[in-house]
């Protein structure tokens, strides 16, 4: 740094942070760029965000990508009814069971349990049985 | 505090007067290259000699001088 220069760029050179202002597409395009590296430049005449990014080597093409910037407005209506009701909306509910066909089921499925409980016994009474006969 | 104002004066006015041959002596840049700004930029940061926080301090400078 030069001695006795003025300080107006020192937070600048101390962050420097892939970010950075144009004043057009064309500067954009041809804005310098370090191989390996990215910057986001910030159109300062128009809502528009470019991406620059270079190659590892100097063969490499540089990748320039434009994006518009699109202000949210916000609903006067409902403005926290936005991004988490259309996920909601956009859940599968046929996935899902009611809790009365649950406890319906788990109704079913006692019985059944008690069923197989009361089967067993006459089971081993059965082939008790059988062993008497062949006594 | 007016000496190293004077002196960069002067070095802006032999920057101006020559630009490729003050940077010539600075850096190494071969002959016949390119006098846009641009790609001097770019060959002085492919070929590491200069950092990209230093191009972006530049290109700010830039900007502040010539507004």
């Amino acid at each position: 740094m030069i001695p006795g220069y003025p300080y107006m760029f020192q937070n600048y050179n101390q962050n420097p942070n892939g970010f950075a202002t144009v004043q057009n597409e064309q500067e954009a395009r041809f804005y310098p760029v370090a191989p390996g590296v990215s910057m986001t430049l910030k159109d300062e005449s128009g809502p528009f965000i470019y991406t620059k990014t270079m190659g590892r080597t100097a063969l490499d093409l540089p990748a320039f990508e434009k994006y518009r910037l699109v202000k949210e407005e916000p609903t006067a209506n409902a403005p926290e009814a936005t991004e988490t009701d259309a996920k909601v909306e956009s859940v599968d509910l046929s996935a899902y069971a009611f809790k009365e066909d649950i406890r319906a089921l788990e109704e079913q499925l006692a019985a059944l349990q008690k069923e197989i409980a009361t089967m067993k016994p006459k089971k081993k009474q059965v082939k008790e049985a059988e062993v008497e006969d062949d006594e | 505090m007016m000496n190293n104002i004077a002196d960069m004066m002067t070095m802006l006015q032999q920057i101006k007067a020559d630009p490729i041959g003050m940077l010539s002596k600075r850096f190494n840049l071969p002959q016949g290259i390119s006098k846009n700004p641009q790609e001097l930029l770019q060959y002085l940061l492919n070929s590491g000699q200069v950092s990209q926080g230093q191009i972006d301090q530049a290109m700010q400078m830039k900007k502040f001088f010539m507004k």
